[in-house]
């Protein structure tokens, strides 16, 4: 194992060839399907597609670039003979090691796999290529005065493809839902080398399982992902958007449940704390309220008519409880920048030392003052502060561990985080909302999961992957990985 | 971190970067910004990518090899990833840097070694070499009348068919202009901080900033012996020649206590930002480089915040009404942060009939000599940039760079669309009373 500062870097070569480099004959093969200019090996591409958005990297052994849904077969057909692992990579912007190969392997590049192939304004979907970068889909349907809501806060450099197969969330998920909610239909290419259709174009359909959302989420274990059918639907007339800041996290985090008890559904009601403030600040010098402990950033679509008084209503909310500062976005450019504000932060925390990968986690979101409460007492006791930002109105929140004053051993940062997860059990909640399993949380899977439930996962797994060579060593341990 | 006495950022040494490197948090967010990695694909040419490579070789797990040197070479150091990096990781100092790396390691191409060593020579070498070359440069190419630039002869290499080359000009610009060029009842006093491009290439930018500043009662000395900004050493690497022409502008733009007018993006962005980055706090031209920093302006600037919107306004003809848009020079809208001043100056002139182009201030492709060593990359951005032009509708652009100028030239011509390219400083100049 590589190690260096600040990254863990690992390598454990598949083919285990002196050197770390590919073999000459899988090299020929490779070659002969995806041609010289679709095939890389070099010291340089690898290490390039060594990382993700989390701290660890795996160096794979060789990067390929499909331009057919047919060279992709092939390549499954190459892997299954040779059991060499495949991992598919969109933007490789994942929180939790998705796109590593943990196992060594190959690296199946999707991202210039990218064409919009159609935008149906009548039937309202849209057929895309997995490369597809989701705010460039954005553009093209708004265009069309229709709709795609999920906005996971990548969405300007992350793809369809890894939304889906992570089912990405995002800001506007408290009203409009997640990925999930608009993935109609898929074209999947099997570890076997055969291609497979889910789902279709009509909204309903109950023709056989539902494998569209099998596949949805599967973080590329299942099946390879070479079109999507994306439902749309009509783009809201108009947005406002507000920020309100306040004294305390639970004056924030109790004025988040009278708002959804309110009865209005903002399409965004996502909050943060002094600490994200104070980083964001640093980098677009907003003038955030100062003193204040948490701010909720919150905005409403719909018609234009309506929205003011629904805008009313949240500032009077805002203000029962105790806000000291709420400010209306005046005009499209001052709404701009609070977005901007709002999907710099998870970049921004690099500014903190940061302790082990941020948690993901979801509760009822009845419950987040509660789990804000035992997050601050278990950390508290280790020694330990928390950074929280996050959807609020969904009830997930990102949180990162930071040291108050003096080393904590990791060992104890993984405990706290550890005790932190088993309260968010206790709250019926999970320990991943959007940002998946992946590599790095597979050890906690079993404090949601229960034995017999992730047996049957496993057995679908092993159904459709018999060979485990799909991204393996991701979501559960399986006695097959390589790795093991 | 306010606190912390400011570093030189400028290192002489991967490890003095490494903090730089730390700070990247791997999101990907500059893979949407990044052109280099726009047209070629492959993550290595992204900021994220390059980082990745050059921690590999600070930790010995990467040698500097052809490929990682090719790599780093390819970058416009267009600054849109710094602009979007939410980490604030200053990609133009680890390119920089690398550069500088490979330089001590693997030393210069002679072809830069040579160039460097001619801007460093001064004027005088440079005029004779521009004189002779404007002679010379017949023989090769041929005049293409409208467009006062020239098409190659016959097959050369690097020089596609219609390649646009422009001419140089057979008396530089500060030859042939008095040193002081003064005005009745001037109110004020400026220097002119030429720059090459202007001096060897496009004169009528530097006489129509003159003509357009004695408009406004304004005197505007050309200091005879200013030379190159150094730019084309700095984005190589190169940072003794770098130092050694900085300190050279410096001793002369200090000696005059005039605001300083720059008319191209990147010598404004070197005096402005890029000459403090270079010395150490303690080194005695620092100071003197805070003081010409703080009073250096871009001509659009000057005319929008010094003279003054009013003023301006007050000395236009009527409003044209032909189609004008506007092309975000790199060094001026990240560089410099100038945004809205050559726009609010093209209004003025053309009201309505100014639009804006999508990606207004995505590179164009340019980026120094990128374009002369990436030819087939910076044609392909360029490409794009035109593309966004046309769509625009407009028949003119206008710029605030002579290097984007050349760029945009060659692209539009290739284009056959007809869209010439200007100064901003030659548009206002030509509609003044």
């Amino acid at each position: 194992m590589e190690s260096r500062k600040g990254f863990q870097k690992q390598r454990i070569s598949f083919f285990n060839f002196p050197g770390g480099s590919i073999s000459i004959p899988y090299k020929d093969e490779l070659i002969s399907i995806f041609g010289s200019e679709g095939f890389s090996s070099s010291r340089e591409d690898l290490l390039s597609y060594s990382y993700d958005s989390t701290r660890t990297s795996y160096l794979p052994d060789a990067v390929v670039v499909p331009k057919s849904v047919e060279q992709i077969s092939q390549l499954m057909v190459f892997a299954g003979k040779h059991g060499v692992p495949i991992i598919p990579r969109g933007a490789g912007s994942g929180c939790t090691g998705g796109a590593l190969a943990c196992s060594g392997g190959i690296i199946l590049l999707m991202d210039r796999f990218d064409q919009i192939l159609a935008i149906d304004t009548g039937n309202m979907y849209a057929v895309v290529e997995p490369g597809v970068i989701t705010a460039r889909l954005h553009k093209a349907v708004e265009k069309k005065d229709l709709f795609y809501p999920p906005d996971p806060a990548s969405m300007n450099f992350s793809t369809i493809g890894g939304n889906i197969a992570e089912n990405a969330g995002g800001m506007r998920a408290v009203k409009y839902g997640v990925t999930r909610d608009y993935v109609m239909g898929l074209e999947v290419v099997m570890p076997s080398g055969q291609v497979v259709k889910t789902g279709s174009k009509c909204i309903k359909d109950v023709v056989g399982y539902d494998l569209t959302n099998l596949f949805v989420g599967s973080e590329g274990t299942l099946g390879i992902i070479t079109k999507a059918i994306l439902k749309l639907i009509p783009l809201p007339e108009a947005r406002l958007a507000m920020t309100a800041a306040f004294t305390s996290l639970d004056q924030a985090a109790e004025t988040v449940v009278k708002i959804i008890q309110s009865r209005v559904v903002p399409s965004t009601l996502e909050f943060m704390d002094e600490h994200c403030m104070g980083a964001v600040d640093k980098y677009l010098s907003l003038g955030l309220a100062q003193g204040s402990a948490a701010l909720l950033f919150i905005e409403i679509d719909g018609f234009e008519s309506e929205l003011p008084s629904a805008m009313d209503k949240l500032s009077a909310i805002c203000d029962d409880n105790g806000a000291v500062d709420i400010r209306v976005a005046a005009n499209e450019s001052e709404r701009a920048r609070l977005w901007k504000m709002r999907r710099s932060l998870s970049p921004t925390m690099s500014q903190f030392p940061i302790r082990g990968e941020g948690e993901d986690i979801v509760v009822p979101r009845t419950r987040i003052p509660d789990i804000i409460g035992k997050m601050d007492g278990i950390c508290h006791k280790y020694g330990l502060f928390t950074i929280n930002f996050g959807h609020a109105g969904d009830g997930n929140i990102h949180v990162s561990l930071v040291e108050k004053k003096g080393r904590v051993e990791t060992k104890m940062v993984a405990a706290a985080s550890s005790e932190i997860l088993k309260e968010v059990v206790k709250m019926e909640g999970r320990i991943a909302a959007e940002h998946g399993i992946g590599s790095v949380k597979m050890g906690k899977i079993g404090l949601n999961i229960d034995p017999p439930t992730l047996d049957l996962m496993r057995s679908v797994k092993r159904t459709m992957d018999p060979h485990n060579i799909l991204n393996p060593g991701k979501i559960f341990s399986f006695p097959t990985d390589p790795a093991e | 971190m306010d606190t912390v006495k400011k570093q030189n950022n400028w290192t002489n040494n991967l490890h003095d970067i490494a903090h730089e490197l730390d700070k990247c948090a791997r999101c990907g967010q500059c893979r949407s910004v990044c052109p280099i990695f726009d047209s070629l694909g492959w993550e290595k040419y992204s900021a994220r990518g390059k980082i990745e490579l050059t921690r590999a070789v600070l930790h010995g797990e990467l040698d500097l090899t052809a490929s990682y040197e090719e790599v780093i070479n390819n970058c416009l150091l267009c600054l849109a990833c710094v602009e979007n990096c939410g980490s604030g990781v200053r990609m133009d100092h680890i390119i920089v840097a690398a550069r500088n790396e490979l330089v001590q390691k693997k030393g210069l191409p002679v072809f830069k070694r040579i160039a460097h060593r001619v801007l460093l020579s001064g004027r005088e070498l440079m005029d004779v070499i521009s004189m002779g070359g404007s002679v010379v440069q017949y023989l090769l190419f041929k005049r293409v009348p409208e467009s006062s630039g020239l098409k190659r002869r016959f097959p050369l290499p690097m020089v596609e068919k219609d390649r646009y080359i422009p001419a140089l000009v057979h008396r530089p610009f500060r030859s042939k202009m008095p040193e002081i060029n003064p005005v009745q009842n001037a109110g004020q006093k400026v220097v002119f901080f030429t720059g090459c491009l202007i001096n060897y290439v496009y004169p009528q930018i530097g006489e129509s900033v003159v003509s357009l500043l004695n408009h406004f009662n304004t005197d505007v000395i050309i200091p005879r012996h200013q030379g190159c900004c150094g730019a084309p050493a700095e984005v190589g690497g190169d940072f003794q020649t770098t130092k050694a022409l900085a300190r050279n502008n410096i001793d002369i733009l200090f000696s005059y206590p005039h605001d300083i007018i720059t008319a191209c993006a990147s010598g404004g962005y070197m005096l402005k930002k890029v000459y403090q980055d270079l010395f150490d706090p303690e080194d005695p031209y620092y100071q003197k480089i805070l003081s010409v920093a703080g009073r250096t302006y871009d001509i659009s600037e000057y005319l929008v915040k010094k003279i003054g919107m009013a003023e301006v306004q007050r000395n236009l003809k009527q409003k044209s009404l032909k189609r004008v848009t506007y092309h975000d020079p790199c060094h001026l809208v990240r560089g410099q942060g100038i945004v809205h001043e050559p726009r609010k100056l093209l209004q003025a002139v053309f009201g309505d009939g100014y639009v804006e182009m999508s990606d207004a201030d995505r590179c164009c492709g340019s980026g120094g000599t990128y374009g002369l060593t990436h030819r087939n990359t910076s044609l392909n951005i360029l490409n794009g940039k035109t593309g966004y032009i046309m769509a625009s509708g407009a028949k003119m652009v206008a710029t605030g760079c002579p290097g984007c100028m050349i760029q945009l030239r060659d692209g539009l011509q290739k284009q056959g669309c007809g869209v010439e390219v200007f100064h901003v400083a030659e548009l206002i100049f030509q509609h003044l009373i």
